[in-house]
Formats: C-alpha cells, sequence, structure tokens
C-alpha cells in the first residue's frame, strides 16, 4: 500500500493503491492522519483492490480523526467490490462516500 | 512496554509465552493471539495453525508442560496475519467408549469459543469432503462503533414478535433487495417490517451451522439442504453464510451493524438459540469440536458410553455440567454484550433442566443462573418447554419470574376453535385473557404466554385455511416427516383455487386469527409472511427447502393488499390500547379488567356446541379515560346476533372491525352502535368494538 498526496491547494487528495488490509491498514491510518491539516480532503480510493475488517477499522479511525479536527474529508472513487463492503457491513453509514473524485472536488469547490 | 507482553519462549520460528488462563478461545492481545482451551482428560494439546482457506497446517505448536494450570492449556503466539489465520486445536488423550473418552489426536478440532467460523463462508457452496478440518476457527476483531447504541430497554409487554429466517425473508427475487438472503438483505427491508410495526424480530438459528448437514437429493436431483439450522457447529459466531460479507469473513460486522440498524427503528432482536444438541450426533457423527476435546464434560452419556438423544438429533448437550452451564452462560452474555441482542428464544429447552444422567431436575442450575444473570437481566428468555425425550414443561417450566414459554396451547385452542371444533367456548376464553390457568401472573408476571397460531414449524397462516393435510412429499420422506395435528381447514378445497368463494373465506379466517392473536394478553407471535398470505404449498415441515417453499414471496404482498393492511392495523390497534399489553393505569369502576360473555352480554355460554365468544377488556387509555374493548368471535358456520355488555353513561360502542366484509373488514369510520340492537356477527367472522365518548 502507497499513500501519496497528489494534490495540495485549496484542498487535499490523498490517494491510496493496494490492499488495506492488516499488513498495511495501522501504517495507512497512520500516514493518512498525518498529512490532514484544516483543508478539506478527499481520499482517492479508485487504487484501493480490497479492503479487510482492519481496513476498514482504518477508514473509520481517520475519519473520527478528521471530524475531530473538523476537516471534511470525504472517500472517493472506490471499486465496487469494496463499495460492497462498505454497504454489507454498514461502514458506509459513518463514511462519507461518493463515486467519483471528481464528484468530491465538485462538493468541495 | 509491559512484561506480560514480551515472549518467553520459542518454538521454531514462533515467539510464544503462556496465555491468558481465565479467558476462552482466541484473544487479540499486544503483538499476538491468545489461545486458551479447556481439556479435562486431555493428555497433551496442539495448536493448529493455517492461512486462510489452505488445506494444510503452516504450523503445530504443542502447549508446553507449563502452559497449563489444571484443565485449562493458554499460550500467546506472536506476530500472526491474524486476518489470513484459522486455527484448531489437536488433542491427545484416552480412547476408551463405555468410560466416554474418545479422544483422537489426528483430528483437528473447531475451538469451541471460535466467534468466527470459516468453512462454509457462501451459503451452499459445496465444500472439500476430503478435508478433515471442515469448521475452522478464526480470530474475531471485536471493536466496533455503536454510535451509541446499547440493547433496547422498552417493556417486554409491548413485544410484538415477528419470527424471520434470515436467508428465506429476502433470497427470492421478488425481494428486491441487492443483497439477498443476507443478514445485509434483512437491513434493507427494515422500513418494510418498521411500516408493518412489529417490536421484534426473533431470528431462526443464526449460530454457525453447516447448511451440508445430512444434505440430500430429491427425485428430481435437487439438493435438500439443513435449511433451518437447529444443528450448531458454534455457539459464538454468527453464521457466515448469512452474510453477504461472508466471503470475507466479515460477519461479525455485518450482524452488529443489522442489530444496531434494527434498533435505530426501535425493533429489538431476539435469537432462536439452540443449546440443546451440537452437530457432531452420535456416535457415528464427525468430529467437530466438543467430541474431541472432551466428550464426557459436553454431552450426557449413557452409562455404557452411547449418546442420550433427548433432542432427537443424536446427541444431548450436558447443559448443567458445571463447564458447559459456563460455556452457555458466557455465550449468551456474549450476544447480549458485544452484539447487543435483546432476547433468547431456547429450543428444547426442556434439556436445559436436565441432570447430568438425563433426570429433570427441580432447581437446575443452567436456569436459575441465566435468570439472575445481570448482564441478561433486561433479556427477554423464552423458552420452547418441551424436549423429543419426552419432557413437557408448557406451564411450570422452572421460570423464576423470568422466563416467558411459547404456548402451544394458544396455538391448538385458536386453531380448533377457528375452525369450528365444538367444546371449545371456555379454553379460548382462556387463551385469549392470558392464559392465567396456564401461567399464574402472580409467580409468572405479565409476559410469560408468547402466544402464537403459526410459527416456523408448522403451516403458515394462510396454508392454515388453504390444506386439511401437509404435503411433505418434496422433503423426501414419503410424507411422513412433520406433524400431524395441524388443526388446520381447507375451507372447501385442498389447496390452490379460484373459486372466490373459497378464496374470501381464507381470508376472513386469516383475519380473524389475526385479530384474536392481537387482542389477546401475552406476547403476540407473527410468522413473517403471515401479514400478506405467503404459502409453503400445504408443506408443514420445510426445514430442507432452500428454494420457493420456503422463501417468501414478496409478490403475495401486492395480491394480498387487504391481509397486509389488516395486520398493519391490528398491531398499531394493539400499540394503542394498553389494556391489551397490561399496561393499563387501572380499571373502569365496576368492570372487571377481562370479562367473557355469550350471546348476551355477561351470560357466557360453556356448553359444548356454543360458538360464539365475546371477550371484553377493561382499562385506561393513554390519557387516563375509560377504554373498553369488545372481540366478538362468531367460530360458527351461521351468523348469530349478540348483545354487547352495557357501558358507563357517557360512553358508546362503535365497531371498527368486522372480518365478514372482505376488503372493508376495517372500519374508515367506525360506525357507531345502537345499544338497543343486536349485533349480528357473520359466520366465522370477528368483530372489535371499541369505546367512544357518547
Amino acid at each position: 500500500m502507497t499513500v501519496t498526496l497528489t494534490r495540495d491547494d485549496n484542498i487535499k487528495i490523498i490517494e491510496l493503491d493496494g490492499q488495506l488490509d492488516v499488513a498495511t491498514s495501522d501504517k495507512t491510518r497512520d500516514e493518512v492522519i498525518e498529512m490532514l491539516d484544516e483543508k478539506p480532503t478527499i481520499v482517492s480510493m479508485e487504487k484501493v483492490t480490497y479492503v479487510s475488517s482492519s481496513g476498514l477499522r482504518a477508514l473509520l479511525m481517520i475519519a473520527k480523526t478528521a471530524k475531530s479536527k473538523n476537516v471534511k474529508i470525504i472517500y472517493a472513487g472506490a471499486i465496487e467490490e469494496v463499495v460492497d463492503v462498505l454497504q454489507m457491513t454498514g461502514f458506509i453509514k459513518m463514511l462519507h462516500c461518493v463515486a467519483t473524485v471528481d464528484d468530491a472536488i465538485k462538493e468541495l469547490s | 512496554m509491559r512484561v506480560d507482553t514480551n515472549p518467553t519462549d520459542t518454538y521454531g520460528d514462533f515467539k510464544i509465552r503462556p496465555g491468558l488462563f481465565l479467558a476462552n478461545g482466541s484473544n487479540l492481545v499486544p503483538g499476538g493471539v491468545n489461545f486458551t482451551i479447556y481439556s479435562k482428560g486431555a493428555k497433551s494439546i496442539e495448536l493448529v495453525l493455517y492461512h486462510s482457506h489452505e488445506k494444510d497446517p503452516f504450523a503445530v505448536i504443542p502447549f508446553p508442560e507449563s502452559y497449563r494450570i489444571g484443565d485449562v492449556f493458554a499460550m500467546i503466539v506472536f506476530d500472526l496475519d491474524y486476518e489470513n489465520l484459522e486455527y484448531g486445536f489437536r488433542v491427545d488423550g484416552d480412547y476408551d467408549f463405555q468410560r466416554g473418552d474418545v479422544f483422537d489426536k489426528t483430528k483437528t478440532l473447531l475451538d469451541p469459543y471460535a466467534k468466527v467460523i470459516s468453512g462454509r463462508n457462501v451459503w451452499g457452496v459445496e465444500p472439500d469432503w476430503s478435508n478433515q478440518f471442515q469448521y475452522r476457527s478464526k480470530v474475531v476483531q471485536n471493536d466496533f462503533d455503536w454510535e451509541g447504541d446499547i440493547p433496547l430497554c422498552t417493556p417486554h409487554n409491548e413485544l410484538i414478535i415477528y419470527e424471520a429466517h434470515v436467508r428465506g425473508f429476502t433470497k427470492d427475487e421478488s425481494s428486491e433487495v441487492k443483497f439477498k438472503g443476507t443478514y445485509a438483505g434483512l437491513v434493507e427491508k427494515i422500513p418494510y417490517i418498521k411500516d408493518l410495526g412489529v417490536t421484534a424480530v426473533e431470528l431462526l438459528p443464526i449460530f454457525e451451522f453447516d447448511e451440508f448437514e445430512g444434505a440430500r437429493k430429491d427425485q428430481n436431483g435437487n439438493d435438500l439442504l439443513n435449511y433451518w439450522g437447529y444443528s450448531t457447529v458454534g455457539f459464538f459466531a454468527p453464521k457466515a453464510g448469512y452474510a453477504a460479507s461472508g466471503k470475507y469473513s466479515m460477519q461479525v460486522d455485518e450482524f452488529k451493524n443489522l442489530v444496531k440498524e434494527f434498533h435505530k427503528a426501535g425493533i429489538k432482536i431476539i435469537l432462536d438459540v439452540v443449546f440443546n444438541h451440537t452437530a457432531e450426533g452420535n456416535e457415528h457423527g464427525p468430529y467437530i469440536s466438543f467430541k474431541g476435546i472432551d466428550n464426557r464434560t459436553y454431552y450426557i452419556l449413557t452409562p455404557e458410553g452411547y449418546y442420550f438423544n433427548f433432542s432427537g438429533c443424536g446427541n444431548t448437550l450436558n447443559c448443567n455440567n458445571p463447564i458447559v452451564r459456563n460455556l452457555i452462560l458466557t455465550c449468551l452474555r456474549y450476544w447480549v454484550s458485544t452484539f447487543h441482542v435483546d432476547g433468547f428464544r431456547f429450543d428444547l429447552a426442556a434439556i436445559l433442566g436436565r441432570n447430568q444422567d438425563g433426570s429433570p431436575m427441580n432447581n437446575p442450575p443452567l436456569l436459575e443462573s441465566l435468570a439472575h444473570d445481570p448482564i441478561l437481566s433486561n433479556s427477554i428468555l423464552i423458552a420452547e418447554a418441551w424436549d423429543a425425550g419426552g419432557l413437557y414443561q408448557v406451564g411450570n417450566f422452572p421460570a423464576y419470574g423470568r422466563w416467558s414459554e411459547w404456548n402451544g396451547k394458544y396455538r391448538d385452542d385458536v386453531r380448533r376453535f377457528l375452525k369450528g371444533d365444538s367444546g371449545l367456548a371456555n379454553c379460548i376464553s382462556y387463551r385469549i385473557a392470558g392464559s392465567e390457568d396456564i401461567y399464574n401472573t402472580f409467580w409468572r408476571g405479565d409476559c410469560a404466554s408468547v402466544n402464537f397460531i403459526t410459527c416456523h414449524d408448522g403451516f403458515t397462516l394462510y396454508d392454515l385455511f388453504a390444506y386439511n393435510d401437509k404435503h411433505n412429499e418434496a422433503n423426501g420422506w414419503g410424507g411422513s416427516d412433520g406433524g400431524n395435528d395441524n388443526h388446520s381447514w381447507n375451507c372447501g378445497w385442498e389447496g390452490e383455487t379460484d373459486d372466490p368463494g373459497i378464496n374470501f373465506l381464507r381470508h376472513k379466517m386469516i383475519k380473524n386469527a389475526a385479530a384474536i392473536l392481537l387482542t389477546s394478553l401475552g406476547i403476540p407471535m407473527i410468522l413473517a409472511g403471515d401479514e400478506f398470505g405467503n404459502t409453503q404449498y400445504g408443506n408443514n415441515n420445510p426445514y430442507c427447502q432452500d428454494n420457493k417453499i420456503s422463501w417468501l414471496d414478496w409478490n403475495q404482498l401486492e395480491k394480498n393488499r387487504d391481509l397486509h393492511e389488516f395486520f398493519k392495523y391490528m398491531i398499531a390497534f394493539r400499540k394503542k390500547h394498553p389494556v391489551l399489553t397490561r399496561q393499563s393505569n387501572g380499571i373502569p369502576v365496576g368492570y372487571p379488567k377481562v370479562s367473557a360473555h355469550g350471546v348476551n352480554a355477561w351470560q357466557f355460554d360453556n356448553s359444548s356446541e356454543n360458538r360464539v365468544v365475546g371477550i371484553m377488556f377493561a382499562g385506561k387509555n393513554s390519557d387516563g379515560e375509560d377504554d373498553f374493548i369488545y372481540l366478538g368471535i362468531n367460530a360458527h358456520w351461521e351468523s348469530h346476533g349478540v348483545w354487547l355488555p352495557a357501558l358507563p353513561m357517557n360512553l358508546k360502542w362503535q365497531v371498527e372491525i368486522n372480518t365478514d366484509l372482505g376488503d372493508e373488514s376495517v372500519y374508515k369510520n367506525p360506525a357507531e352502535l345502537n345499544s338497543s340492537e343486536q349485533f349480528i356477527i357473520g359466520a366465522r367472522s370477528v368483530i372489535i368494538c371499541t369505546s367512544k365518548k357518547s
């Protein structure tokens, strides 16, 4: 899993690439949280191929941390399989998810 | 860093240390996973570790001698990829069948406390039978964002239970949900269930079971599976095959979300739990877990070492052995504290009161513990108060003022009365008035009687009035399975018919049943689908039918809109009248709380051929004003006029329900009654009148 800051002007876009599982989720969570400041943030999920139980928890903890810092955070562009997992487990209700990164940008601007 | 998070030993490449002896099963601990297991008869135990879904283990780690205290073995293994891990135990000990020891160190065994089980991750996918280790323990991540949820605290008096099968509820295409046949699919149906108005959903078994247990083919080559699931593999694990996310082993999260979402809608979740036996069968059954871990502890055995079969399913769990008692108590506490479930219905609960030699006990420690447990103190506990060994305890189940019971007598009496049997007028009035002849409220409280006319076991309500006989040929036993005492009546034609008169009568009979059920004192239970006339085509035992026989056909909802509207109205009616839930704050002066009437008010007719019964409930409404309800039942095939009891001067009767009026059974504008006239109740019809200010 790689975590890359691909845009950092009036909004931030953080791109995740790889599998979010027990091997990567703690590190990913910490890296994303480290990148958060006051700017609205989009986490691009386009290249995330799998989210495990630990991964779900990482996404939730990132969102909760952002909320505690009053930072708006949107998860964008997750593939269908990942969206399904979020729906089945109900995590989708606790995360702000949109279909594409463009949608997220529109929403923030 | 804490001292006790440091490895103390190594075994091969694995760092280990003595584990948590007071824990059960596996737990995540800093840096590793703790494994704890009990066995009294074991000489030694090995922990067997697999990567997910792999046939052969990647490690076998014996518990060192020093990792055992008493009969408990505990070990922490560090640096495990716990999401990609399955584990089991191999237990070495004596084989002495007559003594009850059947240890076999070649078998890898499921952890009795496994909280996630792999091996049947996706429903109906044929397993690799060459693999000895079929049901595989996994480590759970039990953290969850409950968003403030706890088990619901509303009084049991307000329960209106809706009995549903997770898979059957949404598996049919007509359910139109995304995740069909799963917990997630059930969540999608919450708006429907909330709109219906029930206050609790009781789920047929969701403890992990094997749908392939006893699987067969019917004459057409279709699979006959263990669809109901009354055969537990693991008591702590939600069934993976019911989870849309089961293929990822995320069933714990998915089920927790289900409970959370139902609670948001104000609906409780009750689990149908099977503690009377396990899926290990008798001496010819497979080694899954308990048998190989400590057979003598977990099962009631004959002096010759065979399995007592009070469950009718091959073995009997040794519920009043202290170890097993503790497992059951721990299990229920786990489901309440970790999953927030609101209660339990215990399958063949009489077994829970049997001694270790099989005899019934006067004061069974397990039942007493459950009744007084502090975590379970708000949980609804419902007993199916009989077993397959002939112990029948309806009315005298050791209840400690806490337990409710499925009232089998209610079911039989209401069915027989409705179909027109003679000699039941007196009986039916007792059933409607809360069966106080069986359950004395002084000892048993308000909610002892769970009233039901149908449940998963037997005909659906539609079939009750569409079939005289069971039609179980599809079950593959030549029609020999399933009960014969259905007390059903087909209204003049066996099965489906175009005859409008028969169909009108069937709908009326269903409404009669709903009106009685939802006005009776006690806790009503509705079988899911009965509210829209769901059929099982006359099959009264479809335990093996994973197909359209069992699955709810939601097309019927549109077709039978009148039934659905009627149920909805009656559920709302029950909620509106505290007297029906025994929550009335006071009684109108000069009236008994409940009274029985005949054709003439205050003159109950107990004669054998009388089929006209009036029950009047008198109490206060939520504003503290006098509130009267008259339920008039004419089970006779001819119409009869009845005189309603006189009301206080300031009140008048109005009729709200008359099932003789077909689609107009519910009055849009309740009609006032003239007290100087009889009310003619049509043949096989029910009326409900309420008091209003004159």
